[in-house]
């Protein structure tokens, strides 16, 4: 069984390929990528599986940046916060830059993370388990302050609209009785689980761009947001100078919220974000094409890949939905990751690394130079473009779930409320970040309480608990602060 | 400009491609009818020319989870997988979950396009009341067992003060003040095991014992393996070779656990079983293995059970097969459909009448 050769280079390619594809195609992910992959695996050995499984996961990962750059459409639920400064940049006629930009901060992120991966897997698992669900309940809660960061000048409408993602993330079935909760009775086998992440995500940011757009008419030969402007800024390394405490910070966020079981991986990008937005000496510019909440953002949802093989790989348990499917192809070759798994299976170990090391390699060097075509992107008339847009987010869609048709209407559904929530000035980004976080945010707080017999002081008990609750009330305050100058400020003008 | 054109051009093709996709789905849809209308006409003259009912078409392998790693993936794959090259059939397992899994053999064709490989779950929802009667059993045509884990296990961490599920009644017992927190899936089989043992412990030891083994609803196994660290519940259900290895030697003391009962025997494994305990239901030893069944849509033809049968059979016998549910510690298990119906039906009919005598969940959750 060789470690590494031609044909193991070529699968990561592959792999990483197609998991570029799925990550860039609003409504795909990584994770189903790696599932659809699977069963393939059985063709390889687990050498060779590894790399194409990690491939996919790599690339899907940062396949998300390209339509949140160029279209506004997060093409990956981690990468909703790259859109908030990347389109902005691609309207200045920096799409190419803010790419270029984007793929070099996931290569960092991802490279950050491995060497966590590799040199810090034993003491990261322990302070994993030693998070318990009150802690993850306060890391949710945590990520969910960025609602009050990313309202500024509009803090009621915004949290109004966090609140309500959470509330319609709680739509379907309790786990613990199975009682439906908000389900009409006609809808209870399609909303058991509730409402699917990808069609509410894109039928938020994409469909709802397009009733938009045709209601103000489609122009014949502008970018989809009207004129973009003539920027001659082109990418240089130099746009990562003074970035080096972001990346390493936002790096390090992603890798641990990946490192924790649970926590989704959407929270690292958010809860990077908002950081570097609270540490950021303009943080007035954050949201307005700023390179360091871009950033910020892809180390971040990178930095989550090596993060999440932590607890996999040392406690056999998965750090995010895309390595839980990873599990079953260690399954499918006999072998069980888990607390003896390194010590067990150095080897395996060992190609686990150099997979991941290839792979974010291999991620950097296929998108980084075709980007400067994909970019054209942005100038194709929204005429043309738009039509494939419909299409990619219906199939999208209506795959989430292996071809359900009801995600479908899903998605037109939260089109229109996107659509409405835009005619009353309600901002879409905190109604779905509510969404995304509300499910976990219940769970462990019901967990939390079923581990202290229905005790409330059990979020105060801990000492871990107690500096995230500081900075949770820092976040808010100073949120409150910002909103407030914003505010007066707007009245001075 | 020319740029611009051929990225329209892309576009045009990308556009074309996602409406293929699109139409991909249709297609199998639109075959649907004729493979039925095919395999009633075979009917219809008598079986004088005899087609197989899957050969060279695509069948979607429904399964009760969203887990690709659990055991309803793993067994349904690997069946797929040989079924498919003993039938000639294009198959995919779609891990949609219980509910979606239930819909889609509830209106689907019963022309062979859509099966469900699924364990005893398929019925459990039904009597645990979290689906209606139009997914009982009735509504759907059952077909062979093809797979059986008998994996299911209860563990503690390691240094709890018994070994056994008997010494926790027997612990519970000496020390009226202690309680058992044990972490179970509401409406699974979990579910089961608990009621079962619950109502042992009462029969045996009384109410005052019973009222204290307590339990916590956990979801998966790694959550309620991380409940057990945490310090959140005391005993866990779960798959034996999930846990197995938190049990070696080597696991540092934090994650390490013990078995403290099998739900039934597993070959070449010494862990004393609920029967091995003198744990019984009615009088009768307790013990439970999850079965894994065909299951397809009511007006399925019985030439296609017929096929499915005989392939199942023949792939049961394949000694690779046999290997490879082995090597995941689960056995191959065959059971004719006409014998599986009267089999599951009574499993059914018993396990609904527990429930239905056992205190609800929302009781014996910790208060």
């Amino acid at each position: 069984m060789a470690i590494f050769g031609i044909t193991q280079f070529l699968v990561a390619l592959l792999g990483v390929v197609v998991g570029i594809i799925f990550g860039a195609i609003p409504g795909m992910t990584a994770t189903m990528a790696v599932a659809i992959f699977l069963p393939l695996t059985y063709a390889y050995d687990l050498n060779t599986s590894i790399f194409l499984l990690l491939g996919l996961y790599v690339g899907g990962i940062s396949g998300g940046l390209i339509p949140a750059i160029l279209i506004n459409i997060p093409g990956t639920p981690s990468s909703i916060t790259t859109g908030f400064d990347g389109h902005p940049m691609a309207k200045r006629g920096e799409a190419e830059r803010a790419l270029k930009i984007g793929i070099t901060a996931s290569l960092l992120g991802g490279i950050f993370s491995l060497v966590c991966l590799w040199l810090f897997t034993p003491p990261l698992a322990r302070v994993a388990i030693n998070f318990s669900a009150v802690e993850k309940f306060l890391i949710i809660l945590f990520a969910l302050t960025i609602i009050a960061a990313l309202s500024k000048g509009n803090m009621i409408r915004g949290v109004f609209a966090g609140f309500l993602g959470v509330l319609v993330a709680l739509v379907g079935a309790f786990g613990d009785n199975n009682k439906l909760r908000m389900v009409p009775d006609m809808f209870k086998i399609d909303l058991m689980g509730g409402f699917e992440l990808l069609p509410v995500l894109i039928g938020l940011f994409a469909i709802s761009q397009m009733f938009e757009q045709a209601e103000i008419g489609m122009r014949r030969e502008h970018g989809p947001d009207g004129e973009l402007e003539k920027s001659t800024r082109k990418f240089s390394f130099k746009d990562f100078k003074g970035q080096l405490v972001n990346v390493i910070r936002s790096s390090g966020i992603g890798t641990f919220v990946g490192v924790l079981p649970g926590v989704g991986g959407s929270a690292a990008s958010l809860l990077a974000y908002a950081q570097t937005k609270n540490f950021s000496k303009k943080p007035e510019e954050l949201g307005k094409g700023a390179v360091e909440g871009l950033v910020s953002s892809e180390s971040a949802n990178n930095g989550l890949t090596g993060g999440a093989l932590i607890p996999l790989l040392s406690l056999g348990i998965p750090g995010d939905s895309t390595t839980a499917v990873l599990i079953g192809a260690f399954m499918l070759q006999g072998i069980q990751v888990g607390p003896l798994f390194i010590t067990q299976n150095p080897d395996i170990w060992n190609v686990i690394l150099i997979a991941l090391l290839l792979c974010n390699i291999l991620m950097f060097v296929v998108m980084f130079y075709p980007i400067k075509f994909i970019s054209k992107i942005i100038n194709i008339p929204p005429a043309r473009l738009y039509p494939v847009i419909i299409i990619m987010c219906i199939v999208g869609a209506y795959t989430s779930r292996s071809g359900n048709m009801f995600d479908v209407w899903s998605l037109l559904l939260f089109g229109i409320i996107g659509y409405v929530f835009s005619k009353i000035g309600i901002p879409s980004a905190p109604f779905l970040i509510g969404f995304i976080l509300g499910g976990d945010l219940e769970k462990y707080f019901i967990d939390a309480l079923k581990g202290s017999g229905g005790n409330l002081g059990v979020f105060f008990s801990r000492p871990i608990g107690w500096i995230i609750w500081m900075l949770i009330l820092a976040s808010i305050a100073y949120a409150v602060w910002d909103n407030n100058k914003a505010k007066k400020a707007a009245e001075l003008a | 400009m020319k740029m611009k054109k051929l990225l329209s051009l892309g576009m045009a093709m990308v556009l074309g491609l996602g409406a293929l996709t699109g139409c991909a789905g249709t297609k199998t849809s639109e075959q649907a009818p004729a493979a039925s209308e095919a395999s009633d006409a075979s009917a219809d003259k008598g079986g004088s020319e005899k087609s197989s009912a899957f050969d060279k078409k695509r069948v979607r392998v429904v399964i009760g989870s969203t887990s690709t790693s659990g055991d309803s993936f793993m067994v349904a794959d690997t069946v797929t997988r040989f079924l498919s090259k003993e039938l000639n059939f294009n198959g995919k397992v779609d891990a949609v979950g219980a509910a979606a899994a239930l819909d889609a053999i509830k209106s689907g064709k019963g022309d062979g396009s859509t099966i469900m490989i699924f364990h005893d779950m398929t019925y459990l929802g039904v009597a645990f009341d979290a689906f209606d009667e139009t997914y009982a059993l009735e509504n759907m045509v059952v077909g062979p067992r093809v797979g059986i884990n008998p994996g299911a296990a209860f563990a503690a961490k390691a240094d709890a003060p018994y070994n056994t599920m008997k010494e926790i009644a027997e612990y519970l017992k000496a020390n009226p003040d202690q309680k058992a927190r044990v972490a179970v899936e509401a409406g699974g089989v979990s579910h089961i095991a608990f009621i079962s043992y619950y109502e042992w412990v009462k029969e045996n030891y009384g109410e005052d014992v019973a009222k204290r083994v307590v339990v916590i609803v956990g979801g998966s196994t790694a959550e309620k393996s991380q409940m057990l660290w945490d310090g959140n519940c005391d005993v866990i259900f779960a798959d034996y070779s999930s846990l197995k290895q938190y049990t070696e030697e080597g696991v540092e003391a934090k994650l390490k656990m013990k078995f403290t009962g099998l739900l039934d025997k597993i070959e070449g494994v010494d862990i004393p079983t609920f029967a091995d305990q003198g744990i019984t239901l009615n009088g009768e030893p307790f013990s439970f293995s999850k079965e894994f069944l065909i299951y397809l849509p009511k007006d399925t033809p019985q030439e296609i059970v017929d096929e499915l049968d005989a392939a199942a059979k023949k792939i049961s016998e394949d000694p690779a097969f046999v290997e490879e549910m082995k090597k995941l510690t689960y056995a191959a298990g065959y059971m004719p459909s006409a014998e599986a119906k009267v089999h599951i039906y009574q499993k059914r009919d018993a396990l609904t009448e527990l429930i239905n005598e056992a205190p609800p969940l929302d009781d014996l959750t910790v208060q």
